[in-house]
């Protein structure tokens, strides 16, 4: 074929495809996340965008080389090397590609004894909203399987700005061909303290007049309601709704292991600040289950005004 | 897709093509401007491509709506297309109702095939050219010789796509980015295309690819059409003035259309790379039909074609003006649509009114929050006792739940796996509007802080207005219109719904309406598809709907014709040219019947609508605000001083208002009332024991039919004692239009678990609340006529079942063992003291029935008698089970301090109920689960949590029966022990508490019942609103803090107001006479009116007693100095 070239118009209404982003920083941990990202790549259809933050120069082939990617690998994986901070990379990344899924480690070079959840890993979560898949390096073998499985648990606290949040994460699910087991957790302990209410929470019903009733139409009311807060009507995924009472962490927990859950679902609603998102920390402390994270907008706009009759006689 | 560019093999059409006199590139003019445009025209022709949609994968929806009024309408669509049938059906055809469908053409793959389709709406294959063998041969080989060449010349990449009917297309560019390039982008693909072939070598472009074709099918002698979309090349042998052909023959001159009845539409007349449009070869053959094109037309248009630009967007606006000339044609009116300055409607409708300018009467709604719309539908919802509406948009967001709701339609499903539940009606309400062509979105859900719709409940006259502006916080764009609504279901014709809509232009614009009845969700099914939906059953035969709808739309003064849809979604569409300001005003109205008979059923819901219509807008709105005053100034509560307060209990009482039809014995209320579908419609003890004490003193007629309907059931509930080895009547815990009982058997528990249904059988007290309500409905209104026809009966009937419920056993007590009382998460319990309690009150009362009926009604009392084949023996029985009745007190460790030095008892809830695990529920003051949730459910069973009032709801229900000190130690032991996982209880806490003076904790208990359902959760009333929970709201302010107690002939009075209520005042009936009560504080001091009725009214308060006459008016005060009230004014 010819092979002058010339400046053709650029279609306009062309966007460059959705990608997998996996990021890598040289060390046998971080790299246990391509297999996975390759994965999910195939599983979703969309090209896998590998990024390489490196503290030493190096090429594109090098790190194809590096990472044992054979020729069709290597030929259907963008191979992107960078240097400088890896968080602030990752990041640069995230934003510069159309990245649909974001895998990371929960740690690469550096890890901390007393943390499974390294500092680039938190600095990347605590610093953008779309979709990253974190997994423990230890663990990464068994995270290619869970994909197949497809069962995502989902703990809600049924805040409207976490269910917010859940559109992209729906989306992944929906594309794996997965399923929800969406999970309310009645913590005594945190229930003891006084409720922050946000308007538009649904939470565990507070009244259960007839049990016949009031749980399978609860139950759908969750569906609807998560269709709602993430814009998809009807959900698109299938969903079980559960409630279970005891702390939280032990909760998720025991229900991974009760219930074979393949991933857990968990909204960030902090910065992940010291004394945050404990939650979060103490499950990636303490399950092998792939973690799929999304953020929400930290503060709540308080919009909704559903006013009781303020209609004063006129001046 | 690109459509092509045609040109032809015979050089003289090409030329002649070439050289038809081009019009200079001008601005286009609008639809609106067209004098050529201003009339209906019979069929349409138009591209599709670029012309009605942008692209093969927009939504076309909007497109569709537009023309299915057109088709209804007689107008022919035709869609001329090189694309291929299945993708014009998939994008468009699917979307047409079948019924419309008939005027549909579709001449696809360019000018080789015509569809229509069938009177069922099948497509059918009409017409179609096949290609012969040595034709494929042909032009495969044109094709092929023309990309060699090509690819000879430049090494580019050129591909052909083989499989298209009678066509090969040659891809000039077959890069991914360029695979389908919509046709907005065609200067840059013609740019790309050119450069690309330059750039290789081949200087003369498209052109020179379409000559080289030319020349090469006159080599092979072969006459084709070749034609470009500048991206392909195509060489085929049919192009779109075929399809014209066709169309001329085979459609307009058998239909008799003349050509200046045709509209011919597309977008590419004129020249586009050098060669004339491919929507060009649709004029030929036309002298007549006006032609117009919405492309871009870079490069002007032939002479003879209107240019109009807006691609798509005026193409619908185009059919918009189409319909609002046949809507302008003359229509016969029946003048029921208000013109917008009427001041009735005005007033309703206004943002202010001086009806509702004091506090607690509107509830307000701004924007839409997609998960709270389920439950603003429910708390907005406008009802009559008939039918129930909830507040969705007239175009409803997709999560929400648009639902009218028929008191007494039951659907079973066939075989009945499932319980019967109330169906919905066919939506009524729904209704589309399009500017110039465009949807107008009245939800823009997803936008933050979309405040552009208000609705607005005026619960002081039962209507439910909004307003859409049209302008979102996020946005400074403003519509072209505003939208004013009004939606009500009338309180005096319970059948009728009356819904108008008011469309404010801003500017100029072409503004259409579309209304339909959206199919019910389930359960319902129209009789008769093919026509209007008149009658309608539900999926097991037992019900039939009747429903009729009148519409209309009025602008400038006068009645637009609709265009009408055949079918039962009723679809009507008007159009109409707005100027800036003016109003145009729709108005609908549906009769709805309930009935066994089809016939019967659509008659009374004929008749209902011609009495409306006979009756006028005027009087229809008139009568139900007037019944809504009359309703009110029965039964309004007035609170000074807590505002809150005095929102949450008009709510309360509106709903209640809402709830209840008179006329209609055979319904009652269920736990959602009408509101929404919640607990399926099923009627509970909620209805008994909740919601006729607000009847009875509020609206008798209302509780006499809820009675009636236990009356009517009573013979199921006479079987259902029999069934399980009772006699006298044992009422459903859960029951439908029967009174069979239709609690579901099993659910799925929030822990995943199968949980076996036990209340159907076990929660037996239903039957003593059911008698109570007769009771309480007799001592309110002395109903002598009800009470001798039916309320002694179901007196008698549940005495009769109790006596044989109970079993002497050996400690010489009678005892009802494996029950569950109010306290659910107690089951299978013995000797609950709720049931043990109402069984022996259910005895006293039937000993009572008894006695007042044999000394007053004697020959009635014989009747009875023998009807029911009572003997005295069994009222014996009666007598000696009601005094020994097991009842369990606590002994005296329980209470702290002796029982035996005369502390008052502490009743056992239940046998064994002290020895369980006591919980201290301090510790999870802030839960917002219940605590059945929180210990799991086993674990509760064996807790002394207390899921809701039980010993204290008999104490709250039976005064006379407990001293103040019995109650008062008996509420200090419950109620640290009562979860409140019901929706029943806080209310009867409430209660409770004012009367015994605990007014903090009942105005935390009134306020906590009052939220159950205005709160700004989702989820909580999204299933309806709780019935209940709003009746126990209103005993709480009656019968608690305003301490009414009828009495043994008298009323007494027992006052014990909130600090922070300045006055409280209440309306009720007492026996045929209307009573006004106030109660003010600081002082403490009551007045007590009596407005209407004859006999003089005994009334006592604390120490004095007084006999009030009508008309007059007695005022007493509260001395602390004496602790005793004294008459007059302090």
């Amino acid at each position: 074929m010819n092979n002058r070239t010339a400046q053709l118009p650029v279609a306009r209404h062309v966007q460059p495809p959705e990608v997998v982003l996996v990021a890598l920083d040289g060390s046998a941990a971080a790299a246990t996340a391509l297999p996975v990202a390759q994965r999910l790549a195939h599983l979703l259809k969309m090209p896998l965008h590998v990024l390489h933050v490196a503290t030493s120069p190096i090429t594109a082939s090098s790190v194809a080389e590096l990472l044992h990617l054979d020729a069709a690998g290597a030929s259907t994986a963008e191979i992107d090397v960078r240097a400088g901070d890896p968080s602030e990379e990752i990041l640069r990344a995230v934003k510069e590609q159309r990245t649909y899924l974001t895998v990371l480690t929960t740690h690469g070079r550096e890890i901390e004894a007393d943390r499974h959840l390294g500092h680039v890993a938190e600095q990347v979560i605590a610093s953008t909203m779309r979709p990253i898949l974190l997994i423990r390096p230890e663990a990464a073998a068994a995270a290619s399987t869970a994909l197949e499985a497809k069962r995502f648990l989902l703990p809600l606290d049924g805040k409207a700005a976490t269910a917010r949040a859940l559109g992209s994460i729906t989306d992944i699910v929906c594309r794996l061909g997965g399923s929800f087991d969406v999970l309310f957790i009645a913590d005594p302990v945190k229930l003891a303290l006084p409720q922050m209410k946000e308007p538009g929470t649904l939470g565990i019903p507070r009244y259960v007049d007839q049990p016949q009733h009031e749980w399978p139409a609860w139950m759908r009311e969750v569906l609807d309601y998560l269709g709602a807060c993430s814009a998809r009507h009807p959900l698109g995924v299938p969903a079980r709704v559960h409630v279970v009472s005891g702390p939280i962490t032990s909760v998720v927990l025991q229900f991974v292991a009760e219930h074979l859950e393949d991933v857990i679902v968990l909204v960030r609603r902090s910065h992940l600040e010291p004394g945050r998102a404990e939650v979060l920390r103490a499950l990636l402390d303490e399950t092998p289950c792939p973690v799929l994270l999304t953020g929400t907008p930290v503060s709540v706009r308080r919009s909704l005004r559903l006013r009781q009759s303020t209609e004063h006689p006129s001046a | 897709m690109m459509m092509p560019i045609e040109t032809h093999l015979l050089r003289g059409t090409l030329d002649a093509a070439l050289s038809s006199p081009m019009r200079a590139p001008t601005a286009p003019i609008s639809v609106r401007e067209s004098p050529t445009l201003a009339r209906a025209f019979q069929m349409l022709i138009f591209d599709w491509d670029g012309t009605a949609v942008t692209n093969r994968r927009e939504d076309a929806s909007a497109l569709a709506r537009l023309a299915e009024p057109l088709l209804a309408d007689g107008c022919w669509l035709v869609v001329v297309t090189g694309t291929s049938f299945s993708h014009i059906a998939r994008q468009f055809g699917d979307l047409i109702a079948p019924d419309c469908r008939q005027s549909v053409l579709v001449c696809a793959n360019r000018g080789s095939e015509v569809f229509g389709f069938d009177a069922r709406g099948e497509a059918v294959l009409r017409y179609h050219r096949e290609a012969s063998a040595e034709e494929d041969r042909a032009l495969t080989a044109i094709a092929e010789s023309v990309r060699d060449e090509l690819v000879r010349a430049t090494h580019l990449d050129v591909q052909i796509v083989y499989n298209r009917l009678n066509r090969r297309k040659i891809d000039l560019i077959p890069l991914p980015e360029w695979a389908d390039p919509p046709k907005s982008q065609i200067d840059a693909l013609l740019e790309a295309v050119e450069t690309r072939l330059a750039a290789a070598g081949w200087p003369s472009g498209i052109a020179g690819v379409v000559e080289l074709a030319r020349q090469v099918a006159a080599r092979l002698g072969i006459e084709v059409r070749i034609t470009s979309d500048v991206k392909h090349v195509e060489i085929g042998l049919t192009d779109k003035a075929d399809a014209v052909a066709w169309i001329k023959r085979e459609l307009m001159t058998p239909l008799g259309i003349a050509e200046h009845e045709v509209l011919v539409a597309g977008d590419e007349f004129g020249t586009v790379g050098g060669f004339p449009g491919s929507d060009d070869r649709l004029r030929v053959g036309f002298d007549a039909a006006p032609v117009v094109s919405v492309g871009v037309e870079p490069n002007g248009v032939p002479a003879g074609v209107l240019h109009l630009g807006g691609g798509p967007h005026a193409f619908r606006e185009l059919l918009t003006r189409q319909i609002a000339f046949r809507s302008a044609q003359a229509t016969d009116t029946r003048g029921l649509v208000p013109p917008p300055t009427n001041p009735q409607v005005a007033s309703l409708l206004a943002r202010r009114s001086s009806l509702s300018e004091r506090v607690g009467w509107t509830l307000t709604m701004h924007g839409v929050r997609p998960e709270l719309e389920h439950v603003v539908e429910s708390l907005l919802a406008v009802g009559n006792g008939f039918m129930g509406v909830r507040a969705s948009l007239e175009d409803p967001h997709p999560v929400s739940h648009p639902r009218t709701l028929i008191a007494g339609l039951y659907g079973a499903t066939p075989g009945g796996s499932e319980p019967p539940s109330l169906v919905p009606a066919p939506d009524w309400l729904r209704a589309r509007l399009f500017v110039d062509g465009e949807p107008v979105a009245w939800v823009q859900a997803e936008a933050e802080n979309n405040n552009s719709v208000t609705r607005t409940l005026d619960l002081r006259r039962g209507v439910l207005r909004s307003e859409w502006t049209g302008i979102s916080n996020s946005s400074t764009l403003s519509s072209p219109i505003a939208i004013r609504t009004l939606r009500l279901v009338s309180q005096v014709r319970r059948g009728l719904g009356i819904q108008i809509i008011q469309i404010e232009a801003r500017a100029a614009a072409t503004i259409a309406l579309q209304g339909w009845l959206a199919l019910p969700p389930r359960g319902l099914a129209p009789r008769d598809l093919a026509t209007t939906g008149t009658t309608w059953q539900t999926a097991d035969g037992a019900h039939v709907l009747g429903c009729r709808v009148y519409a209309a739309l009025a602008a400038d003064g006068r009645e637009l014709r609709p265009m009408r849809q055949h079918g039962a979604e009723d679809k009507h569409t008007w159009a109409w040219e707005a100027a800036p300001g003016q109003v145009a005003t729709f108005v609908r109205i549906v009769a709805f019947a309930r009935g066994g008979q089809a016939e019967q059923a659509d008659g009374d819901a004929v008749a209902q609508l011609d009495g409306a219509l006979a009756a006028g807008m005027h009087t229809l709105l008139a009568e139900h605000v007037r019944a809504w005053q009359k309703h009110w100034a029965a039964g309004d509560i007035r609170i000074r001083g807590d505002d809150e307060a005095q929102q949450q209990v008009r709510f309360a009482i509106y709903h209640l208002l809402s709830a209840a039809h008179p006329e209609d014995e055979r319904v009652s209320i269920g736990a959602r009332g009408l509101t929404g579908e919640g607990y399926l419609g099923h009627v509970f003890w909620d209805t008994d024991i909740f919601l006729v004490p607000f009847y009875s003193a509020v609206w008798p007629a209302a509780a006499r039919a809820l009675l009636m309907y236990r009356y009517h059931t009573l013979s199921a509930a006479r079987e259902r004692a029999v069934q399980l080895g009772y006699r006298g009547a044992f009422y459903a815990w859960e029951s439908a239009d029967t009174g069979a009982d239709v609690t579901p058997a099993e659910v799925i528990g929030p822990g995943g678990e199968r949980v076996v249904v036990r209340s159907g059988t076990l929660e037996q007290h239903i039957s003593a609340d059911v008698a109570y309500a007769v009771w309480q409905y007799w001592h309110f209104t002395h109903d002598t006529r009800f009470f001798l026809a039916a309320g002694a009966e179901i007196v008698l009937e549940t005495a009769r079942f109790w006596a044989s419920r109970c079993t002497l056993e050996d400690d010489g007590l009678y005892h009802i063992r494996r029950v569950i009382g109010p306290d659910e998460y107690h089951e299978d319990i013995d000797d609950n003291a709720y049931t043990n309690g109402m069984a022996r009150w259910n005895f006293a009362c039937g000993l009572a029935t008894a006695r007042m009926l044999s000394a007053r009604w004697p020959q009635h009392w014989r009747a009875l008698v023998r009807r029911l084949a009572l003997s005295d023996e069994e009222l014996a029985h009666w007598r000696t089970v009601s005094t020994r009745i097991a009842a369990t007190t606590a002994p005296a460790s329980q209470q702290g301090n002796a029982h035996a030095s005369g502390a008052p008892p502490i009743f056992e809830q239940f046998k064994g109920y002290f020895d369980l695990e006591p919980i201290d529920l301090a510790a999870y003051a802030n839960r917002t689960v219940p605590m059945d949730v929180i210990l799991g459910r086993e674990h509760a069973q064996r807790t002394q949590v207390v899921k809701q009032a039980d010993v204290l709801m008999l104490l709250a229900l039976l005064p006379d029966w407990f001293s103040r000190q019995t109650v008062e130690a008996n509420y200090r032991y419950y109620e640290p022990r009562t979860g409140h996982g019901s929706s029943l209880s806080p209310a009867i806490h409430a209660l409770l508490a004012a009367r015994i003076g605990e007014l903090a904790a009942a105005e935390r208990y009134f306020h906590q019942a009052a939220e159950i359902d205005l709160n700004e959760d989702a989820g909580a009333a999204a299933q309806g609103v709780h019935m209940a929970a709003l009746g126990g709201l209103w005993s709480a302010v009656a019968l608690g803090f305003a301490g009414i107690l009828p009495r043994r002939g008298a009323l007494r009075f027992q006052p014990s107001v909130p600090a922070g209520w300045r006055s409280l005042a209440l309306t009720f009936r007492w026996r045929g006479r209307r009573l006004r009560y106030r109660i003010q504080q600081a002082p403490l001091r009551v007045t007590l009116q009596h407005t209407v009725g004859a006999a003089p009214i005994p009334i006592v308060v604390g120490n004095l007693r007084h006999r009030l006459p009508v008309g007059a008016a007695w005022t007493c005060w509260w001395d602390d100095a004496t602790s005793s009230w004294k008459e007059g004014a302090p």
